[in-house]
């Protein structure tokens, strides 16, 4: 019986000929295999089985159990599940500095009230983002979390300008 | 992992300056509450104190306040190995 192989993969769409299959990618490290980006050069490629690609989101990361491919020159993914990060909140406050980050994973999203971004400057819209991501363990909490930190720092940024 | 040990780890993760002022939410089990550490820097190394509510905030401060929760929404100390495998592993 074929090794089954436990590795965390992200899947994209687009792969040449095959615009409608969802493909990764994994390369060998340290004796055992690991998802990669495209550009690792020693890599083999993972399509996801037909069976479960509809509940995959790309560019997420996933949990996999992996099946090699008769042909050998890849794997079949036959399981997956997504995984969610916690999120870390950072608040940091110093001269100049009134800022809320929120780190989960590889992801960094940041509250700064002095930004000229809505993306950056807007709690609500912050806030929804974090509401909505698929990656994110407990993202309703973290979301109000967030809420409570940004009105924080909102207000003792408004002080300090207030006090220049 | 003995928390006086997490806590120094996340202090020179985090890049906390000596000036500052590190409060990390924290739920405490023993107790059944969430409570503040407070982390600062003395001659004698970090100090932690724990309070129930966050200490009055100023302009004039320096501080960083973490916050992290577990699966099971409970507030934790963050782990800084833990956030450097997710790092990495998010590849």
């Amino acid at each position: 019986m074929a090794q089954r192989i436990k590795t965390n993969i992200k899947f994209y769409k687009g792969l040449e000929n095959v615009a409608d299959r969802l493909y990764g990618f994994v390369t060998k490290t340290n004796g055992s295999w690991k998802g990669c980006r495209e550009t690792e050069s020693k890599k083999k490629i993972v399509f996801v089985d037909p069976s479960i690609a509809k509940d995959i989101i790309p560019n997420m990361l996933y949990s996999c159990t992996l099946m090699p491919m008769r042909s050998e020159t890849g794997f079949i993914a036959k399981s997956a599940t997504i995984l969610r990060f916690p999120a870390t909140i950072k608040t940091i406050c110093r001269k100049n500095v009134f800022v809320v980050r929120i780190t989960f994973g590889n992801k960094e999203i940041i509250y700064d009230p002095s930004s000229k971004e809505k993306r950056k400057n807007d709690i609500q819209v912050i806030a929804q983002l974090l509401r909505g991501r698929n990656d994110l363990e407990n993202a309703i909490a973290t979301a109000e979390d967030f809420i409570d930190n940004a009105f924080m720092v909102r207000r003792l940024y408004e002080q300090s300008q207030g006090n220049v | 992992m003995n928390a006086t040990f997490q806590i120094q780890q996340l202090w020179q993760y985090l890049g906390v300056q000596d000036d500052e002022i590190l409060i990390i939410r924290h739920y405490n089990q023993s107790d059944d509450k969430d409570e503040f550490l407070i982390v600062e820097a003395t001659q004698n190394g970090l100090t932690i104190t724990t309070t129930d509510t966050l200490p009055e905030l100023r302009t004039d401060m320096k501080f960083q306040i973490v916050q992290q929760r577990d699966s099971s929404g409970k507030f934790i100390i963050p782990s800084v190995t833990q956030l450097i495998n997710d790092k990495v592993s998010d590849y």
